[in-house]
């Protein structure tokens, strides 16, 4: 199996400053372009486990972050990204340009990919039983999400889940975990072993860095996963761990709450997430402490 | 989730608008029916009052009412309590109203996913042009010769000025030319010369050609008529039966932020 | 009131929304989720809100009927009334002869 740390460096840039770099990303063949250092380096060190498909001359996107022109080439230079040669977003400064590569993936598939109901949520699988983490931004679920990857779970997604409608089964989309602000050197200290990217300091978020997803669970993108948890994480200061049961039809109004398309797939969508909870134990979860929660993630799992 | 009070959890959806031709045909019963109860009105037919309110029970006590009632059902609604109180819907997920892509991008984009505010994607690209870049088109789509295609050659209701052309319809105003990546430009694009019938048509021309050549394809011409229609008849565009109705703030927002 | 249907001289009555199929979830609780074919809405609904939009699927009904139906006494009426309100205002219930 030919993955991208099998090129070259030079080679993997003459590909991406050429026709493009496809590589498989969970379900997807996305088709990367660029000559920008930032790019080809966070490519090579955080995709470095992904799959190169073979060549069919297929994507299901295609993205291209290239320098922006005119005066801005020479003075506080952007970055552009385009998307199937549209630009959708604004330009960001050069220094943001791998974070905008992940936000541009994140909004390709949230957008674009409704043969699934998207979840704005993390999924982890243990045992053949996967938990979803749905939570909106500062919940604290990608410092949880980090966590548990380590600690013997499986990463599906950190921040996307792709519920199948046909078969209720979640796809697994892993990318790289997004960190931010205070929990980067959190975990770079609880996760010693792992790979980080370098941070880009004053985006809009703060400061903004990566987690390389474990090469395991690269390695497993193909293997979907039954839903078994619906855990909707909190971070609370000072707070002991603690998970509280929700019933099913509330667990699913919640998770429409956090659905990218649920409306837009009508009672499609209402079927799959009512299948989802209805084969899921829902709870709302309070932690503090990492450790606490992972144990609380152990004790689940080992429950019949 | 507390229990008990009603609460509305607002989201708005992303994505093509693959499944929109449902929503088209309910937006379409839903204008039917309005367009419907106009007639009869015009035409005197005897109809029940729509502000009459149903009758309702007596609410004289009964001999029962001591707290000791005699059938399950009796007692379930006697014992519902808050929820009742609530009228037995204790919470909501709203569906979007109707339209797939609302506003394009604007600078100030939650960059966390560049979706808008997480789950409330309200921020979507839109590949459609304005009506600048139209009018310098030589080339129109579906072989529509762009000097003859009429406004009511596409909108089904007639009115002031539908006999003219596209192209004239979109010549009027100044249409503030934004670079490509200035979304602070295209967020405030609404031409305040121009009176609100003309920019309506003005911009739903351009919508209509950007559908057409399928630059915006959750763009439909059910949504498009039904918004003419609206505009028409009441001023206003209802996307869905019980939602709430679109007026020309919202319209401007919603069409100007397509192109 | 804007969902009246204007087909003659009958009394009104309560009747399911149109094309309401009444698409619903219930699990181990008296909670429900009801997927609102008109309008895209989904709800969370109680027993009492199910067993009403059962009944007027079966057949319309003024208030007291469907009061009787339910077995209810008058000092119940505010509620059903409340409720009936509330669907109505949802499009999950219409009035009208």
């Amino acid at each position: 199996m030919t993955t991208v740390q099998s090129l070259a460096p030079a080679e993997l840039a003459s590909r991406m400053a050429g026709a493009g770099l496809e590589l498989q990303i969970g379900p997807f063949i996305v088709r990367l372009q660029s000559r920008l250092p930032a790019i080809v380096d966070g490519v090579g060190l955080m995709y470095a486990d992904y799959r190169l498909p073979p060549p069919t001359g297929f994507a299901d996107f295609h993205l291209r972050l290239s320098r922006d022109g005119g005066l801005r080439r020479w003075y506080r230079p952007q970055v552009l990204l385009q998307s199937d040669g549209n630009a959708p977003f604004a330009p960001l400064p050069l220094a943001q340009a791998f974070p905008m590569l992940e936000w541009g993936l994140n909004w390709c598939v949230a957008s674009r990919a409704h043969n699934y109901l998207i979840i704005h949520a993390a999924v982890i699988e243990r045992g053949g039983r996967a938990a979803i983490l749905p939570a909106p931004p500062g919940s604290g679920k990608s410092t949880l999400c980090s966590a548990l990857v380590h600690r013997g779970w499986r990463l599906l997604s950190d921040e996307l889940a792709l519920l199948r409608l046909d078969d209720g089964l979640l796809v697994p989309l892993p990318r790289p975990i997004s960190l931010k602000n205070a929990s980067l050197p959190l975990m770079r200290a609880y996760l010693s072993e792992s790979v980080f990217n370098s941070p880009v300091h004053d985006t809009m978020k703060g400061t903004v860095g990566h987690l390389k997803a474990p090469a395991d669970s690269v390695a497993r993108s193909g293997e979907p996963a039954r839903p078994a948890w619906v855990i909707f994480p909190r971070y609370e200061a000072g707070a002991a761990a603690e998970l509280s049961p929700l019933s099913r039809a509330r667990g699913h109004m919640e998770l429409a709450g956090n659905a990218f398309n649920y409306s837009m797939l009508g009672s499609d969508g209402f079927h799959a997430l009512a299948r989802l909870v209805g084969l899921s134990s829902c709870y709302h979860f309070r932690y503090s402490r990492l450790d606490d929660a992972v144990t609380m993630f152990a004790n689940l799992a080992a429950q019949p | 989730m507390a229990a008990a009070p009603k609460s509305l959890i607002l989201i708005t959806t992303t994505g093509s608008g693959g499944r929109g031709n449902e929503s088209c045909l309910i937006v379409l019963y839903t204008l039917l029916l309005a367009t419907a109860r106009q007639f009869i009105k015009d035409t005197n037919v005897a109809t029940p009052d729509p502000d009459q309110q149903p009758p309702r029970l007596p609410s004289t006590p009964s001999p029962l009412a001591a707290g000791q009632p005699t059938s399950p059902a009796r007692r379930r609604f006697g014992r519902a309590g808050a929820a009742a109180a609530a009228g037995g819907v204790l919470a909501t997920v709203k569906s979007s109203p109707g339209m797939a892509c609302t506003i394009c991008w604007t600078p100030s984009a939650d960059q966390s996913m560049l979706i808008g505010k997480s789950h409330h994607a309200e921020n979507n690209p839109c590949n459609g042009v304005p009506p600048s870049s139209w009018i310098a088109s030589t080339s129109w789509p579906n072989n529509i010769n762009r000097d003859t295609f009429k406004f009511q050659d596409a909108f089904t209701m007639r009115g002031t000025n539908t006999d003219k052309t596209m192209l004239a319809l979109m010549q009027v105003g100044s249409d503030a030319v934004c670079a490509k990546n200035d979304y602070a430009c295209k967020a405030n694009r609404y031409d305040s010369s121009l009176s609100n019938d003309a920019w309506m048509m003005k911009y739903l021309c351009a919508n209509f050609l950007n559908m057409t050549s399928k630059k915006m394809p959750f763009l439909t011409m059910e949504i498009l008529n039904g918004i003419w229609t609206g505009w028409c008849t009441n001023s206003a565009y209802t996307p869905r039966g019980g939602a709430k109705a679109w007026g020309i703030a919202d319209l401007k927002r919603y069409l100007s932020g397509t192109v | 009131m804007t969902q009246y249907l204007a087909m003659g001289a009958a009394a009104p009555h309560w009747r399911l929304g149109f094309g309401q199929q009444l698409q619903h979830h219930g699990w181990d609780t008296d909670e429900f989720l009801l997927f609102n074919d008109l309008a895209g809405d989904t709800h969370l609904v109680d027993q009492d809100a199910l067993d009403v939009l059962h009944l007027l699927r079966e057949a319309p009904d003024d208030v007291a009927g469907l009061a009787a139906r339910l077995g209810l006494g008058p000092e119940q009426a505010p509620v059903l009334d409340a409720l009936l309100e509330t669907l109505h205002r949802l499009s999950l219930v219409e009035y009208g002869a």
